[in-house]
């Protein structure tokens, strides 16, 4: 009982980070105190510390890094959201397909899964982003294309563990048809594995976000995104590391706080399973 | 955008080769650059920007160049006579002067050198420069007979000119006029520009695109082997990764990043390895006159009112003066006020009213995707934000870049600069805005009729002073015409490794290494195969012209 109480509290304390984060995001215009995109210092070429009138410094374009770090929440999470949407779409699709029918699409499937998880997911990521016109579509078709595998895997294993039970079996022997087998019968009972790794996914999109915008890859300048800030940063880290100070804690914050989510609802999720 | 992809995927590589190997702690026997691009290209008849120009004048010899003080010296030539009527050169080229590949260098190839570059099939940039000898319009190959040029015998080549020149000693400087041996390039063809044979100072040993480039030295230089056993420079670099390299003793040659400017200023131990020159540079914002919105001619002057130029050179610690006009302040036959624009954002926003833009527009801006650029790019987008212009910055590698902004109506706005290939107004005035250079080095696509009479007129005036006001007036109203924004003109410094000896910066050409050597480099003879295989783990940086601000001389 103890143990599940830790759990649920480690759920809780994520929801709270994540609910906190949301909000930030949604209210960035009232919340940030200056325009993200306009110069408010006087601090060209020359980064001001943090102070009274920008509690975060300002960049060497004159920006306070308080209001870029509250709009590039905005960034973070609509990618975080959006891109692990399409993954999960994708990786359900595959994985349902994959279990439920077996066979050839099953070994199909999973082959080109193999294939896709057998490349380094950043460089694969990198390659693709350059393919397109940077910009926030593309970012969202990239993660989606390399992250989807890991919900695909997942997804089958839980698929064929369902497909085999006898309800499943009795309607399949009433002769309905396989789609609505699969919406009505074998998807609720893999919906919360699709809910925790679509939580979990969505903290290694974030990453992977700040990764491909850290390179340049990401949306472009002038849209504040945490990991152009940071990149922005690199040239100034000696005599301005406030700069690459706040957004990288805006990173690991976002990450911490999805994974705080996941695996407290994983293993809760666990525990049922296993008293069931 | 299949370019796009390959520079970044080369980059990768280099990243992760840099990752395998570890530094080495001998620094080696080679004087070690770096940059974020490539070199566009190393056939004196086709590169036309500073990083082609610097390693072309490591390989390749004029007929004459200029000295440390910017005297005209002979080097390929011994001498010259210039006929009263100064139509007539005559040049005597020196006995001892061989191509790499073993042949003496003879006046046939400073003749076939600047006929290849007159023939249309070479697509050369410089082929304007020597329209004036007699004949240059008809000569359609390089091995055309035209009355301009005449091999008097092996060592005696003869020029004569249709229209007094003032300015044809200096066009015989640039790389352009390079002599070259006609039976490597009929060899390699297109590819000379990967596999030139010159009677330079250097040898280009090996180049592995996106990766480094290896010069040896040529120890049958007629001008004296280089004390120096090579030069190595390294590709995908950007600044910041280059100064770190540069500090932890990875590198001979670096710019400066903004960021670490003041402390270096400051700081005693940097002060014997800094250099700086005032070189002929002017950093500018080119607006498209062939493209909407921007043939009109209010909408940019209405630019020249936005941009806040005193911001833009702060963002470079100050490193250099605000431009005016379009020509640099030392340039010989500069004019102070030349009409100027002020900054002054509520004119910029009438006269964008006056053009149908009450409220505003969007455009693109193309830079080279490098931090400096980018932040100078971000300024300008800011400033043309607050009178209404939204402005989506384009940032792609240098190579593409300088191809992008020749097209006619591809590039609506770019940041660029000009560093002048010799000292006089035209270079910029004529060159930049000349529609025969439309397609070239005219990337604004700015015509006017009274401009283009008015350089002709002045490109046959002998006298200086008469030149020169023509020249003012020429200036003038190309201003008030802005196909530009004239920015900036920035200041060159680089730092060197305390093992760099007699290093030196040029006012009209990127630094040159015949003369450089290293302090300990004299035991270190080793396996070159080996050393490079060290070094490329270490990346510099170096460029005049990538200084903060990213002057360049244009494509």
């Amino acid at each position: 009982m103890s143990g599940d109480g830790r759990e649920r509290r480690l759920a809780l304390l994520g929801a709270v980070m994540v609910l906190a984060l949301v909000a930030v995001a949604l209210c960035a215009p009232w919340l940030a105190p200056f325009d993200p995109l306009k110069a408010v210092a006087d601090s060209f070429g020359n980064p001001f510390a943090p102070q009274a009138r920008h509690l975060l410094g300002t960049d060497e374009l004159g920006r306070d890094v308080l209001s870029r770090l509250i709009y590039g929440a905005r960034i973070s999470l609509l990618v975080g959201v959006v891109a692990t949407g399409l993954t999960v779409v994708i990786g359900v699709t595959v994985g349902v397909s994959a279990g439920y029918f077996g066979g050839w699409v099953d070994t199909l499937l999973m082959r080109v899964t193999d294939v896709v998880l057998s490349f380094p997911l950043l460089l694969l990521a990198i390659a693709l982003a350059a393919l397109f016109e940077p910009g926030l579509k593309s970012i969202f078709v990239v993660i989606a294309v390399v992250s989807w595998t890991g919900v695909a895997r997942t997804v089958r294993g839980d698929v064929l563990s369902v497909r085999g039970r006898d309800f499943v079996q009795a309607v399949h022997a009433l002769g309905a048809h396989p789609l609505r087998i699969v919406l009505r019968h074998v998807l609720p009972n893999v919906w919360p594995t699709i809910l925790i790794m679509a939580v979990l996914s969505t903290s290694s999109t974030v990453l992977l976000d700040a990764g491909l915008s850290y390179l340049g890859l990401g949306v472009p300048v002038p849209t504040p995104s945490w990991g152009r800030m940071l990149s922005d940063s690199q040239t100034y880290y000696r005599i301005a590391p406030w700069l690459m100070v706040f957004p990288g804690l805006a990173i690991v914050y976002t990450v911490v706080a999805f994974n705080f989510l996941g695996y407290g609802l994983l293993a809760r999720s666990e525990r049922r399973g296993r008293s069931r | 955008m299949r370019r796009r992809a390959l520079t970044v995927f080369l980059g990768l590589l280099c990243a992760v080769s840099a990752c395998r190997s570890s530094p080495d702690g001998d620094a080696g026997p080679y004087l070690r650059l770096a940059d974020q691009d490539d070199i566009p290209t190393l056939d004196p008849a086709r590169g036309y920007d500073t990083a082609s120009w610097q390693f072309e004048a490591m390989l390749f010899n004029t007929l004459v160049d200029y000295d440390a003080q910017s005297q005209l010296v002979g080097t390929l030539a011994s001498g010259w006579e210039i006929a009263p009527d100064q139509l007539t050169y005559v040049f005597h080229l020196r006995d001892d002067a061989r191509f790499t590949n073993g042949r003496a260098v003879v006046a046939a190839d400073v003749a076939y050198a600047i006929k290849r570059v007159l023939s249309p099939a070479t697509r050369s940039p410089g082929a304007e420069f020597f329209h004036g000898l007699t004949g240059a319009k008809e000569c359609d190959t390089p091995a055309c007979a035209m009355a301009g040029i005449d091999v008097v015998d092996a060592h005696t080549v003869r020029f004569q000119l249709a229209a007094i020149d003032p300015l044809f000693l200096h066009k015989l400087a640039m790389p352009f006029a390079s002599a070259v041996p006609a039976e490597e390039v009929e060899r390699w063809g297109e590819d000379f520009g990967r596999h030139p044979v010159g009677s330079g100072a250097f040898i280009l040993q090996e180049w592995r695109s996106g990766q480094r480039l290896l010069f040896v030295r040529n120890p049958g230089y007629f001008g004296g082997a280089p004390r120096l056993q090579g030069v190595l420079r390294l590709v995908g670099v950007n600044d910041d990764l280059a100064w770190l390299k540069y500090d932890s003793g990875q590198l001979d040659v670096a710019n400066i990043p903004p960021a670490e400017f003041p402390r270096v200023i400051r700081e005693p131990r940097y002060q014997p390895l800094l250099h700086h020159v005032t070189t002929m540079r002017t950093q500018y914002l080119g607006m498209n006159c062939a493209l909407a919105p921007f043939t009109d001619r209010r909408v940019r002057q209405a630019l020249n009112h936005a941009v806040n130029k005193e911001k833009l050179l702060r963002l470079i610690n100050n490193r250099g003066v605000v431009a005016q006009g379009i020509l640099p302040p030392n340039m010989p036959g500069y004019t102070p006020d030349v009409g100027a624009y002020a900054f002054d954002p509520a004119a910029a926003r009438r006269l964008l009213a006056q053009a149908g833009f009450a409220e505003g527009f969007t455009s693109t801006l193309w830079v080279r995707n490098d931090e400096n650029t980018l932040r100078l790019a971000q300024s300008i987008q800011q400033d043309l934000a607050d009178v209404g212009v939204g402005v989506q910055i384009k940032a792609i590698a240098w190579g593409p870049f300088l191809e992008a902004v020749k097209k006619l109506d591809l590039v609506p706005m770019f940041l660029l600069g000009w560093e002048a290939d010799f000292p006089d107004p035209s270079n910029f005035l004529e060159v930049l805005f000349h529609s025969k250079y439309v397609g070239t080095n005219n990337n604004t696509n700015y015509r006017n009729a009274t401009v283009d009479a008015e350089l002709d007129q002045a490109a046959r005036t002998a006298d200086t002073a008469a030149r020169f006001a023509l020249l003012r007036h020429v200036e003038a109203t190309i201003l008030a015409d802005a196909p530009w924004v004239p920015l900036m003109h920035p200041m060159s410094y680089e730092i060197v490794s305390p093992r760099v000896r007699d290093f030196q910066l040029h006012p009209l050409r990127p630094a040159r290494f015949d003369h450089v050597w290293l302090a300990d480099a004299g035991r270190a003879t080793g396996d070159a195969r080996q050393q490079s295989e060290d070094t490329g783990t270490s990346a510099a940086r170096r460029e005049v012209r990538m200084e903060p601000g990213a002057p360049e001389r244009a494509p």
